[in-house]
């Protein structure tokens, strides 16, 4: 087919079976709710061979994600996290591309609000709102660059953003056992973010606190700009198709930059609120995941904000409840990753089948 | 059937009755009978007949779309059909896939050349012919290969990357390949469309030297001169039917296959357009395109020093056989394509190319064939309606989309161009072929442009549809605005367009006035690039 | 520096090259052919995992131990490859959806069989290293690199004969056509998507291997998320190989050599922080696919074939 030359994603090349037929690859008959339900059915395998009642398990899961005002909290807490991360993937998502580096501007991101927490002083309501900022340009910085990659070097995304990933991670490894380093102990912590630099606790668990509305502020924002403001459209032409998206007049290389740094904004906040709400300092273990099972949650919302929350929330209860489980009924709580992962392979699976039955029936 | 087409012709075919069904000769190497086949709602093929005999060059010609690809995809085995049947050497056969073909014997050369680039000639003749742990460097196999390309004069090394080699050196592989395979029949797909005149004349040469061995090729092609000038015998198809087959070309006009490949038009039946157009001197010239140059991704030159002119109140239409250009040209026009050098002025005022909303600015519109991406297909009818206007300020304010505008700008438009639809929500897909033009129409005209780019926009359309189509077209130019119109039609063409513009391989051959449309001379041009006299 | 560059640095060099080196290999295959095949490091998981528990339950011998880690990767690799190659289900998403399933899935395995063993853990009698005759008496390279696991030796050698499957067989000619003009490889008689589900399969039980030298050739037991991101580690090898089987030799010697680096490089005693050295591998893989962009990848990576109008 004839090639557009100036867009380098749309040509007899293409590429390689990613951007927008993507999201379009991911809407088959089976919806979320269906496929979450039957991994928990395919969940409940491992969990009887470990001589559990799958329905205890389950109904403990969902004691420790909802019980108690207690249990509550802690689901809110990861939910937090969870939900920002899910809209940094999601947003890109929404036109077709993947931003698995969620992991690596969450962690840059808490590493910009670190270093304005230590060495940029300002008053206490001022202090959180610099760190925050500084997190969310961080992030969008390096959602930036495999963004650019992408628009100018045709390089593919999801190996660009893994490999930054890494690199990230090294960094913040450096900093925190190096200059930012607190305590003789032998494991690497680093200094404590300063009162003043903290994102204020609701409640007593220790597991509210204000980055809850940072998150929700989040996805009203997202909300808007997905679905009120010509570049939500944009984003939402281009990932049904690059084709028509450029003939309208939609600069699509520009559009994968601003997506992906969008993307990485909110991943900055991501890492930022757990650092000033939760943590209060970073290690090698700051980041227990969330940017892979952002992924999950922004492929079962579809790239709706609102529903981003929602799976956000359900995911943090996963997190919250498998803890519980893994105590009371002495179910490993890495069950929880695999109640994760296989709504997404189900999904893929069916919505790959919805257009192979599709063309089937085209091509004769 | 093929028959009653075209009573006049039957004095310019062979006196000799073609042989009946049943009997196969000894010199058929495959017959083709009563072929349909059909994908979804498309008919590419209906009840068609072909065979080749040996030591023969066979043209099959007709336009685009005209189902001969299929045919032949369906003798390679990429196609089963849905009736017929198939005879391979004698014996009645169905042909289950291409490495069921090549091995009865049957080759065939793609137009899009099947060649991996990053293979050397080699290991692309080879390829699916090696055992999995058979050397693809030494032995048997590559002796004979290197034989087979020394015999037939391909003259370059055969351990090169195909990648590095020109077309017709390319094309010269593909012919290799089937060679290679023992082909006893050869088809080959528009072979000659990126050819230089010396590489056709070279591929000519080969193509006797099979011929004379006893190879029985099919040439699939459009252009009426490489049909007079190498084949023995020509099947037309036009709109997936057999029109008919020539037994001798020698005794077949070139005037007797077009009009067979387009029909005869009758001059009363052309239909005069709704408004007079404006005499030629009269009319200023309102786009204004000089020198436009512009090459595909690969390079090649689609685009070859493009000037013309549309005058106000003119549809310009430009004809010519799928693939010569048109479709760049108009993408060029509605800023969609950068081109690489050229300029193009609108009222005296240059326009910035390669961008679309620029062009749509100066009143320069875009209504690409519904195919071509002009739709985003699972997005609402709403949203496909405000595609080219979403971003426009008064549809914003303060950064956020004003939805009740936007739904009563999109209501008012799929009133105004009538589309039919209760909700606008639901996705564009689910209307027929003729609403979604209507939907990529709307989007053009909606604020009343002055220059309406349009490519195919009637195809699939029932005549009412169509119709209306026109008349949008002419209520432009009625008001001193233009229209470039691209179309393989040529009834349309020249029942609608002013001027006609004929593009062949990236160039203008040629340009009638309304006063003047020649269909014999539209069709040479078309076909041959060069005027009939 | 000389306490640093010495005979120790070399054979830790090789050692950890090893997995990188078997994953990037299977994974390489996958890519020549048009998979891209992000969950290798799922299957270095549960490679590992099959690899030490069939070691610990099957007589205590490393060599059952690899057969039940091939056995396992092949049937989870049939499924996936059923779901990514032919029905066609998008391979990023499938890819790094299954990672986080396996990692979940060994991860409690491995809990629940630890606990039943009182808490020691899996643990599995190491593959022995074998010394090479002759080559391994070489004076400063002896002992380093012919004083190997067979699974290293088996890296290496496969390397090489890639390298001759590849550019040098039929079979390379298919694979290398049906990564790059899927469509000319079904003109010419190639049954495209079988020749990637067995491609994709392969390169699954690479990764498994993988996983099983760093379970039952390295470590000596399963731990939880023994491969550490191992598997993508792999594709940044791949990249920076050029997608050819040697040069992801050189390139998982480079990987090996900075992950060596960084461990003895802890004192500090140079200006760079080991971090930084270990990064560098990556971000060269970065500027590797920057420069190269799309050009020198297989045309068809990741797209799903279905024979077209």
């Amino acid at each position: 087919m004839n090639a557009i030359t100036q867009d380098p994603e749309i040509g007899a090349g293409g590429r390689s079976g990613m951007t927008g037929e993507r999201v379009k690859g991911l809407a088959g008959k089976l919806t979320p709710v269906w496929a979450i339900l039957l991994a928990f059915l395919v969940g409940a395998i491992p969990i009887a061979a470990a001589g559990v009642n799958p329905i205890d398990a389950y109904s403990t899961v969902i004691r420790g994600a909802l019980g108690g005002p207690y249990e509550l909290s802690v689901t809110v807490r990861f939910m937090i996290p969870l939900c920002l991360a899910g809209l940094a993937v999601a947003i890109p998502y929404r036109c077709g591309l993947f931003n698995i580096g969620a992991e690596g501007q969450l962690a840059l991101g808490a590493v910009a609000a670190l270093a304005v927490s230590l060495y940029v002083p300002a008053p206490p309501g001022l202090h959180v709102l610099l760190c925050l900022l500084a997190a969310g340009v961080a992030g969008a910085l390096w959602g930036a660059v495999p963004g650019a990659l992408l628009a100018f070097r045709h390089a593919n995304e999801v190996i660009t953003t893994i490999m930054l990933n890494f690199v990230a991670l090294f960094a913040l490894q450096y900093l925190v056992r190096v200059p930012w380093r607190s305590g003789e102990g032998l494991f690497p912590v680093s200094k404590d973010v300063p009162e003043s630099a903290r994102l204020a606790e609701l409640g007593t668990t220790g597991n509210w606190h204000l980055g809850l509305f940072v998150a929700l502020a989040a996805v009203a924002v997202a909300w808007v700009l997905v679905y009120r403001t010509r570049f939500g459209f944009s984003l939402k032409i281009m990932g049904h198709g690059l084709r028509a998206a450029h003939n309208v007049g939609i600069s699509v290389k520009k559009m994968f930059i601003l997506s992906m740094s969008v993307g990485g904004l909110f991943a900055g906040l991501a890492g930022s609120t757990e650092l000033l709400g939760v943590q209060y300092n970073l290690s090698p273990l700051f980041n227990p995941g969330y940017g892979f099972d952002a992924i999950g949650i922004a492929i079962l919302s579809r790239g709706n904000p609102l529903l981003v929350l929602v799976f956000a929330f359900v995911f943090g209860g996963l997190r919250a409840g498998v803890t519980l489980m893994q105590r009371v009924e002495g179910v490993p709580a890495a069950i929880g990753q695999v109640l994760i992962a296989l709504p997404v392979i189900f999904l893929a699976v069916d919505a790959a089948r919805q257009q192979y039955s599709r063309r089937r029936l085209r091509n004769g | 059937m093929a028959d009653t087409l075209m009573p006049q012709q039957a004095e310019e075919r062979d006196p000799l009755p073609t042989p009946s069904r049943a009997e196969a000769t000894p010199d058929e190497l495959v017959s083709m009978q009563g072929i349909t086949k059909t994908f979804g709602s498309l008919r590419a093929l209906y009840e068609v007949d072909l065979s080749v005999l040996r030591g023969e060059v066979h043209g099959l010609l007709g336009e685009n779309g005209a189902g001969k690809s299929t045919l032949m995809n369906v003798l390679y085995g990429m196609f089963q059909p849905d009736t017929g049947s198939i005879t391979v050497f004698g014996q009645r056969t169905s042909v289950e896939s291409p490495r069921h073909a090549i091995g009865l014997g049957i080759g065939m050369v793609h137009q899009q050349l099947m060649l991996v680039p990053t293979l050397t000639i080699e290991e692309n003749v080879l390829l699916g012919d090696l055992g999995s742990w058979e050397s693809s460097r030494r032995g048997v196999k590559i002796d004979r290969l290197r034989e087979l390309a020394a015999a037939y004069e391909l003259d370059v090394d055969t351990k090169v990357l195909v990648g590095s080699l020109s077309l017709g050196q390319r094309q010269r592989v593909e012919i290799l390949k089937a060679l290679y395979r023992d082909s006893k029949v050869l088809i080959l797909d528009e072979p000659t469309s990126v050819l230089t005149p010396p590489e056709v004349e070279n591929l000519f040469t080969m193509l006797r030297q099979l011929t004379a061995t006893g190879l029985g090729i099919v040439l699939i092609t459009h252009k009426l001169h490489e049909v007079m000038d190498i084949a023995d015998r020509v099947t037309v198809l036009r709109k997936g039917e057999l029109v008919g087959t020539s037994r001798e070309t020698r005794q077949t006009s070139k005037a007797g296959l077009m009009k067979w490949m387009f029909g005869e038009v009758a001059p009363e039946d052309q239909e005069c357009a709704l408004a007079p157009p404006p005499a030629p001197a009269e009319a200023k010239p309102r786009l204004v395109v000089k020198s436009l140059r512009a090459e595909s991704e690969a390079g090649q030159c689609v685009l070859d020093s493009i000037s013309l002119d549309i005058r106000s109140g003119e549809i310009l239409g430009v004809a010519g056989v799928s693939g010569n250009g048109q479709a760049e040209l108009a993408e060029v026009l509605a800023g969609v394509r950068l081109p690489q050098s050229g300029s193009i002025e609108f009222d005296g005022r240059p326009v910035v190319v390669g961008s679309p909303r620029a062009h749509r600015e100066e009143g320069i519109v875009y209504a690409p064939e519904e195919r071509e991406a002009g739709l985003a297909r699972d997005l609402s009818i709403k949203e496909n309606l405000i595609l080219a206007d979403y971003h426009e300020p008064e549809f914003n304010r303060a950064g956020l989309m004003q939805r009740e505008a936007l739904d009563a700008y999109a209501r008012e438009l799929a009133d105004r161009f009538r589309v039919p639809a209760g909700r606008l929500d639901i996705p564009v897909r689910t209307l027929s072929g003729g609403n979604q033009q209507r939907v990529v129409l709307a989007r053009a005209l909606a604020r009343q442009p002055s220059c309406v780019i349009a490519v195919q926009a009637t195809i699939g359309l029932d005549a009412a549809t169509a119709n209306y189509v026109h008349q949008l077209l002419r209520g432009v130019t009625g008001k001193g605005g233009c229209a470039l119109y691209v179309s393989t039609d040529l009834d349309e063409l020249i029942a609608l367009a002013d001027r006609i513009a004929v593009m062949y391989r990236g160039r203008i051959v040629g340009v009638q006035d309304r006063q003047g449309f020649d269909m014999a001379e539209i069709g040479a041009l078309m076909c041959t690039g060069e005027s009939a006299a | 520096m000389g306490d640093v560059f010495n005979q120790e640095l070399l054979a830790a060099s090789v050692r950890l090259a090893t997995p990188l080196l078997l994953a990037a290999l299977g994974g390489l295959v996958a890519w020549r052919a048009g998979v891209i095949n992000l969950a290798m490091e799922g299957f270095m998981l549960i490679g590992a995992l099959s690899a030490a528990l069939g070691t610990m339950w099957l007589g205590d011998s490393p060599w059952l131990g690899l057969l039940a880690s091939v056995a396992v990767s092949v049937v989870t690799a049939a499924l996936l490859g059923l779901a990514m190659v032919y029905v066609g289900a998008d391979q990023t998403v499938t890819g790094i959806a299954f990672n986080i399933f396996a990692l979940g899935i060994t991860s409690f395995t491995a809990t629940l069989i630890s606990r039943g063993s009182g808490g020691s853990g899996i643990q599995a009698p190491l593959v022995k290293n074998v010394s090479l005759p002759v080559l391994s008496d070489l004076p400063v390279v002896g002992d380093a690199l012919f004083n190997q696991s067979p699974l290293t030796y088996f890296a290496i050698l496969l390397a090489f004969a890639l390298a001759i499957m590849l550019y040098r067989t039929g079979m390379g000619v298919t694979l290398r056509a049906a990564g790059e003009h899927a469509r000319a490889a079904d003109t010419a008689g190639i049954v495209v998507n079988r020749i990637r589900f067995w491609a994709f399969v392969f390169s699954c039980v690479c990764a498994g291997l993988a996983g099983a030298f760093l379970s039952i050739g390295y470590v000596g037991a399963f731990i939880t998320n023994i491969s550490q991101g191992r598997g993508y580690i792999a594709i940044a090898i791949i990249i920076l190989g050029q997608w050819r089987p040697l040069g992801t030799l050189a390139a998982a010697a480079v990987f090996g050599l900075a992950q060596a680096l960084a461990v003895r490089w802890t004192g500090d005693t140079l200006p760079i922080p080991n971090e930084a050295i270990q990064a560098l591998p990556y971000v060269l893989a970065l500027v590797v696919v920057a420069l190269v962009g799309k050009a020198k990848g297989p045309a068809e990576e990741g797209r799903h074939y279905q024979r077209a109008a």
